[in-house]
């Protein structure tokens, strides 16, 4: 197995994850992911592939999102009409996306580092390469996961509440 | 007994502290129920974060608006860039026009509609787009004029095939020369410039991917090094078409042209004119890179940038897309296909005629 092969077969569908759960879109995310690969061939030999791949996509995603804010904007759109069908009567289908909703405003209530820190250590990156990446201590990022969890957690309780709480306005 | 310390918990929940620190860690845990119940509740957190994150797993595709995605590499192009591409490309229309149409001197014009007529579009005189700097319109203009790039792809293979029927017995052009392949070379002159700036221009606004990174900035320098060398080989290019088009004849100059081409796409596309070119408009199978089996998928090159040529299915429906590089005298690359599923496969490309299978 060539190093394209290796580098692809082991990196492609976790670096498609992150960036899909970034962007909150796979067809967008696999754009990105094909752009970092891209630059990966042309980079030839990487010391720390792994941080590497994660760093580059990283910035695409970071400068992609200064250049377009109406993707955010559109999300957010999508998310609203998701609520709105919720109150004509939910499925299984509807439900699953109603929790994705909640999730990404979950994730998008976190500030960037940590969400960035908790993105990465879901695929598996340890501590030092989280560290790298974000420029970061290695010693604070324990304490950037704690906050950024704990934070997740419960903005997505609320978020899950307060759908409960407009369900039963809307059958009262 | 210290206070909990849920960074220090974290970092033990996920393995990250070093063994004397995480046989610490695992002590006050089991002496102090304050530590326990912190230990309980981050396990709660990291779960409860997976099961959340995990969720955002099932997002459709293609949410965004309609052409956000696919032409956002379009819209990142500045004016002056798709000014400067409208410039290459009507003047590399205008010079295709002016090498087809026969000489003066050549007493036996064939008296046929030639669709050259087609084309005054590319005249310099109706093209404001030629001062782009000065003109208010320069930016509405560009997408007129690669309506023009098309419709002189679309009228040039009548033009060259009358052009040469009529006149091959006058301009003493073998019958089994091979037609040249100019409209796929002039293509990609027009093309290949604004893909290079684009791309530029793309690596300059990842300011954060080069910042900070010996290799981004080495991988700035030889696209830059690319560039130079390719427009220095399209002053050579022009230079010497200039020079030998009035005195030679009309087949000689094609032969030139196609000399200049194809040092071009060594130049740009590889770097080692002796390594096989990727060439916008050619087509290439598709094999499987691991299995070494064939898909059948034939893909045409689309667009091409620095290095890596961007492939679109030569059947138009077939729902694919790719690109390769060259690498080790091989194309390798990666297919994307949403036939069964948006699978993706890598692969290796042979260039092979553009005939669907």
């Amino acid at each position: 197995m060539s190093d394209t092969e290796r580098l692809f077969t082991t990196y492609h569908p976790a670096l498609v994850r992150y960036l899909t759960r970034r962007l909150g879109d796979r067809d967008w995310a696999e754009d990105i992911a094909q752009e970092t690969f891209v630059r990966a061939l042309r980079q030839g030999e990487l010391v720390n592939e792994r941080s590497w791949l994660f760093a580059v996509a990283s910035n695409l995603v970071r400068d992609e999102a200064r250049k377009d804010i109406r993707r955010r904007e559109h999300l957010a759109l999508l998310a609203a009409e998701a609520r709105d069908a919720h109150v004509e009567g939910p499925d299984v289908v509807l439900e699953r996306a109603l929790d994705a909703g909640d999730a990404r405003r979950a994730l998008d209530s976190l500030a960037e580092r940590d969400r960035q820190a908790l993105l990465l250590r879901e695929e598996g990156l340890d501590y030092p390469e989280i560290a790298e990446i974000l420029g970061i201590a290695a010693g604070s990022v324990g304490t950037t996961l704690s906050r950024a969890r704990r934070r997740l957690a419960e903005t997505y309780e609320a978020q899950v509440a307060a759908r409960a709480q407009r369900g039963q306005n809307a059958a009262s | 007994m210290p206070l909990p310390d849920e960074g220090l918990i974290h970092a033990w929940l996920d393995g990250q502290l070093p063994p004397e620190e995480a046989e610490r860690v695992e002590r006050l845990v089991s002496a102090d129920p304050a530590w326990a119940a912190a230990v309980a509740e981050a396990r709660g957190l990291v779960a409860a974060s997976s099961r959340i994150l995990a969720a955002l797993d099932a997002v459709p595709s293609g949410v965004l608006p309609a052409g956000s995605t696919k032409s956002r590499s379009a819209h990142r192009l500045p004016w002056w860039t798709k000014a400067a591409a409208a410039v290459v490309i009507i003047v590399g229309g205008s010079t295709l026009v002016m090498q087809r149409v026969p000489a003066p001197t050549i007493t036996e014009v064939p008296k046929a509609p030639v669709p050259v007529a087609n084309v005054p579009v590319t005249s310099p005189a109706t093209s404001p787009v030629t001062s782009p700097a000065t003109s208010p319109t320069a930016l509405p203009v560009a997408p007129s004029a690669a309506e023009t790039r098309r419709d002189i792809a679309k009228s040039t293979p009548p033009v060259a095939s009358a052009t040469t029927a009529k006149a091959a017995p006058v301009m003493a052009v073998p019958a089994n020369q091979p037609q040249p392949q100019m409209p796929a070379s002039i293509r990609e002159r027009a093309e290949a410039p604004a893909a290079a700036l684009a791309q530029r221009q793309e690596s300059r606004a990842a300011g954060g991917v080069a910042s900070g990174s010996a290799g981004a900035l080495q991988a700035q320098r030889v696209a830059d090094q690319r560039m130079d060398m390719q427009r220095a080989a399209e002053q050579q290019a022009g230079a010497q078409r200039d020079a030998a088009a009035p005195v030679m004849a009309k087949g000689e100059a094609q032969s030139t042209m196609n000399q200049a081409a194809k040092a071009l796409v060594g130049v740009a596309v590889t770097g080692a004119p002796a390594a096989p070119p990727l060439t916008v408009g050619a087509c290439y199978a598709m094999r499987d890179s691991r299995t070494s089996a064939a898909t059948g998928i034939v893909m045409r090159g689309e667009k091409q940038v620095a290095d890596t040529l961007f492939l679109a299915p030569l059947r138009p429906s077939l729902p694919a897309r790719g690109w390769v590089v060259l690498r080790d005298g091989v194309l390798r690359g990666v297919l994307t296909t949403e036939a069964e599923g948006r699978g993706m496969v890598l692969v290796t490309a042979a260039a092979v005629p553009c005939t669907t299978p």
